[in-house]
């Protein structure tokens, strides 16, 4: 049996749904607006409230419904003339159809038949009496007499020739004998007589007829069900022999494709002879023995229906395991080694079991993307039209799995690219053909695995990139410095920074510009990365890179003074140990650091976090991270204490959010590690040749400072 | 620690005996700040733990002391003492931290020592009287004579709801 | 082996019901409020079955239906329409616009679950047909 229950929530937010838009048909019926789409949606909503009733066999609303909506049968086909008074009582109906809809979700009592006035007047003005009553009485009975008493095991003579153009029409004969063998022991024999010659054969055609004999208690009607879809155009007998055979009689197999099929049947059955007395005992101690099993076949029970609390609870506790063997590895060292080869040995082992573990565990709450990607063709459609343009939406990899809480996160950031695309991307249906490009653009989704990350892409066929014009703009806003040395690549996802918005289009969708900036923030907050790549006059493609998981991270371990941060590794582009000649102060920006054709400023984190160091230090480790899109900053440490993968856990959940700092951390000694928010820290603080510390809101840092 | 078993072994048998309010009294969770004596409402008490430490987080008020690992959660310990504006507590080993929560929130008050578990029925909760000043007042719901010492009862909601809001 | 079933109906109940029962009977499930984002999902994916309801905005389920056929991919695929017990109106309706079969409502997913199986079971490799 279905449980109801979970389905009351569903149907309680349609029904409000539906009851608002009737009232809305209603109160324009009031006003003397009987237009026919009125009358039809008026009749759609008052069906899919009864349509829901019925399904959730909530007898009351469907009851009284059905009559409302019998009503409204009457009027949109014209039997019945809509006028005031109809109106006046499909107000009152509609009231009293809200009342016990909303009596049945809080669970309050109604008085039973305070409907039946209203109810009456209803049947009054579609003149007919009692119907719904006798209606379900109808259903009772068809319901009765649909469960067969379980008969003795009967031998059914069957023959059946489906229609030839049965396979066209989606019944594949195999199946249908397939489910036949699940009602009892079936044997097979099939009729080639109308089989024509193999170059006249068309392979979506039926030729073939069959002739069963089925042992089974279901009985004659059990059966009939089975052919029911073909029965009309097949011709088809089902006759009941008396004696109850083994059907061992051994029917001639034909050498041809039936032949085929007879055996995929008995495929599974031990043999006819040996299997025949089993079956006899069976049968007599259990009439319906292959009823039972045969139910069970049906549910694939490939998939368990988990809370996902509890997933999630095993999640955590799995993280705790990793905490649990982070802490037991530091306790081997060399010495151990040599002391107890056998113990550091079995301990390795341990560890690897307890890693693929992890990996399963966190696989289970892994989802198939396609859930998003399913949301998009839509997205696409409507897009589409709004901007005139003609676009087709084509996805790959949508099987590929991510962990649940990343999936859920990936939506929006996807929306905003294919809305990208479309606005800026794919070019007008002229503008194509003047270009020789199909008049349809193509936008290509796809997901795949590669190495521990997600590689997401979003393609399109469009104009690509101008990177002139990227450029200029990106001067003209000050983003970048006039002169300033790009690669084409660093133009291309300047498209990445806040306040870069190209919005040359009209349609409202990009008014705001679209939002790159904001996918770009979202996907490093997941602890990804976004990049874009483009050919002019051939299309862009924008690619995310995400972590297969956000419980579980990469981390940098280090210190600053007393304390101990963690720095995604994912953010990490390098880290070095500078000469003190590479080190440079600015006026502005505080100390910077000479890099690869840049200088990076550079972030104490005790000026970011006002702690303070128990000694100078003069040998700083400076880590380069990416902060925003092309931003880089330098965290000065005082060591780095490791690489480590990590177990993420929120401030927020019982602290509130702070800046600078992305989350925290178990470390293997049980003490919490905090982990760096990169993004933040490159705005907090850079350190200053005096006293007094300054947030800088910094965006790109790729200066060229002439010397 | 002996004395934090034993009181988390009360509190566990306090709970779950019958709830605070049917019977018209109620219970409280007595502690000592210096030389002053408070007490929160048994029903928010998780646990009571020894001071081990807590990592600082930057960026947060003064009477946030930084956060600790409670089986897998990060916890905040606030400073009571500096929440009342008396200075900063120097923890030891025998400071002790009360683990409450607050509608699903957990939070850790860095207390001196905790006494013990008061019965008390509410018309022995006095109000506040007018006269005390300072920012105690805003944070504490009633006082309880218990023998002969004033015990404070705190407002929780009040002294944390603040704390989350940066 | 997965099998991939598109569901379309305006009830997001309905909708749910039958997302549920094929779902723990192990097929996939993919879902559509009207004929015309049915037709935008086949699209994009490819299905093994579909089961429509005849009666939605935007699109029918008859249109739906035609179209439907009118796809090469998709000429033969099976199609059951939603129906109550007893309407024999819509059975026969929807059978003369190619669908294969029904389903009825209320839904019993043993009975639910016997008619999909004898039009796309579950785990059997594909037949050989075109």
């Amino acid at each position: 049996m279905l449980e109801l229950d979970q389905f009351r929530h569903v149907y309680f937010q349609e029904c409000e749904d539906l009851l608002g838009s009737l009232e809305v048909q209603l109160m324009a019926l009031q006003e003397g607006a009987a237009a026919d789409d009125v009358i039809q949606e008026t009749f759609r909503a008052i069906h899919s409230i009864k349509g829901g009733a019925g399904a959730l066999q909530f007898k009351r609303i469907g009851a009284f419904a059905h009559n409302f909506e019998a009503l409204f049968d009457k009027i949109r086909s014209g039997e019945t003339a809509l006028n005031p008074d109809l109106v006046t009582l499909s107000l009152h109906a509609f009231d009293m159809l809200a009342d016990l809809i909303a009596a049945e979700q809080s669970g309050a009592e109604i008085e039973l038949g305070i409907e039946d006035h209203i109810s009456e007047a209803l049947q009054e003005a579609i003149g007919t009496e009692q119907k719904s009553a006798r209606e379900d009485r109808a259903e009772a009975g068809r319901e009765v007499s649909g469960a067969s008493e379980p008969d003795a095991p009967t031998l059914y003579r069957i023959t059946f020739r489906p229609p030839t153009d049965s396979i066209t029409r989606g019944n594949e004969p195999l199946y249908l004998i397939r489910a036949l063998k699940t009602l009892g022991r079936l044997s097979v024999s099939a009729d080639q007589d109308s089989l024509p010659l193999l170059e006249d054969i068309d392979p979506q055609a039926s030729y073939l007829a069959w002739n069963f004999e089925l042992e089974t208690g279901a009985g004659p009607e059990a059966i009939a069900e089975m052919f029911e879809f073909v029965a009309d155009d097949s011709d088809l007998s089902i006759t009941a022999l008396n004696e109850s055979e083994n059907a061992d009689d051994g029917r001639t197999a034909s050498a041809d494709p039936a032949s085929n099929e007879r055996k995929s049947v008995e495929e599974g059955e031990t043999s006819e002879a040996g299997g025949g007395s089993q079956g006899a005992a069976k049968s007599a101690a259990n009439p319906n023995p292959d009823m039972n099993e045969s139910n069970s076949r049906y549910f694939g029970a490939t998939s368990v229906r988990v809370d996902l609390d509890r997933v999630d609870r095993l999640v955590n506790m799995v993280g705790e395991l990793v905490i649990a063997y982070s802490t037991v590895l530091q306790h081997v060292d060399d010495r151990l080694r040599m002391t107890h080869p056998q113990l550091v040995h079995e301990l390795s082992q341990f560890i690897q079991h307890t890693q693929t573990l992890q990996d399963s565990v966190m696989a289970i709450r892994a989802q198939p993307v396609r859930s998003i990607f399913a949301r998009m063709p839509r997205l696409v459609r409507d897009l589409s039209d709004q901007t005139g343009k003609r676009v087709r939406l084509k996805t790959k990899g949508e099987s590929t799995e991510i962990d649940k809480t990343v999936i859920e996160k990936l939506s929006d950031p996807l929306v905003h690219m294919i809305r990208n695309a479309i606005d800026h991307g794919i070019e007008t249906v002229e503008e194509r053909q003047a270009l020789g490009k199909p008049p349809e653009g193509t936008i290509t989704l796809s997901a795949e695995q590669i190495g521990g990350r997600i590689i997401i892409r979003v393609r399109d066929d469009g104009r690509g990139i101008d990177r002139e014009r990227m450029r200029r703009v990106a001067v003209d806003k000050n983003l970048i410095a006039p002169d300033a040395n790009l690669s084409d690549e660093e133009i291309e996802n300047l498209v990445f920074l806040p306040g870069f918005s190209t919005a040359r289009s009209v349609s409202d969708i990009s008014g705001r510009g679209v939002g790159m900036d904001v996918v770009h923030q979202n996907i490093q907050k997941l602890g990804g990365r976004v990049s874009m790549r483009s050919q002019p006059g051939r299309g862009s493609t924008i690619t995310l890179a995400l972590p297969l998981t956000l419980a579980v991270m990469d981390g940098m371990i280090v210190r600053c003074g007393d304390f101990v941060y963690v720095i995604p590794l994912a953010n990490i582009i390098q880290s070095l140990s500078p000469r003190p000649e590479e080190i440079g102060t600015l006026p502005d920006t505080g100390d910077v650091l000479r890099f690869r054709d840049q200088y990076v400023k550079l972030v104490d984190l005790n000026d970011a976090f006002g702690t303070q160091s128990a000694a100078a230090n003069d040998n700083q480790l400076i880590i380069i991270v990416e902060a925003e899109a092309g931003g880089v900053v330098g965290i000065v440490v005082e060591e780095i204490l490791g690489q480590e993968q990590v177990v993420i856990k929120s401030l927020e959940e019982n602290f509130s959010h702070v800046r600078g700092i992305a989350g925290a951390t178990i470390m293997g000694d049980g003490r919490v590690a905090l982990i760096l928010d990169v993004t933040a820290i490159g705005k907090l603080g850079g350190k200053r040749p005096n006293a007094g510390t300054v947030a800088e809101p910094g965006v790109a840092e790729l200066q060229e400072i002439s010397a | 620690m002996t004395v934090q078993s034993d009181l988390n072994e009360q509190l566990l048998a306090q709970t779950s005996e019958t709830g605070n309010q049917d019977s018209g009294s109620s219970q409280f969770v007595a502690f000592t700040i210096g030389e002053q004596n408070y007490c929160v409402d048994i029903m928010s008490v998780r646990e009571i733990r020894a001071w081990t430490g807590a990592t600082p987080l930057p960026n947060t008020a003064d009477y946030v002391r930084g956060v600790i690992n409670l089986r897998g959660s990060i916890v905040p310990i606030v400073d009571l003492r500096t929440r009342f504006g008396q200075g900063e507590t120097d923890p030891t080993k025998s400071h002790v931290v009360v683990i409450v929560a607050i509608e699903e929130r957990l939070n850790g008050l860095l207390v001196d020592s905790v006494s013990d578990i008061l019965t008390v029925s509410a018309e022995n909760v006095a109000a506040i009287p007018e006269t005390d000043v300072g920012s105690r007042a805003r944070y504490l719901d009633g006082l309880i004579t218990e023998e002969d010492r004033m015990v404070a009862l705190i407002a929780l909601d009040r002294v944390i709801d603040e704390i989350s809001v940066q | 082996m997965t099998r991939r079933v598109l569901t379309v109906d305006d009830s997001p109940t309905i909708r749910s019901m039958m997302d549920v029962i094929l779902t723990q009977a192990g097929y996939e499930v993919l879902s559509a409020e009207n004929g015309r984002d049915g037709l935008g999902l086949l699209d994009v994916f490819s299905f093994d079955m579909i089961i429509t309801d005849l009666n939605m905005h935007v699109m029918g389920g008859l249109s739906f239906i035609r179209h439907v056929r009118e796809l090469k991919k998709y000429a033969s695929v099976p199609i059951l329409v939603v129906t109550t017990e007893g309407s024999d109106e819509i059975k026969e309706l929807g059978r003369s616009y190619g669908a294969t079969g029904w389903v009825t409502k209320p839904f019993e997913p043993e009975k639910f679950l016997a008619a999909v199986n004898r039009v796309c079971p579950i785990g059997e490799p594909r037949a050989a047909t075109g």
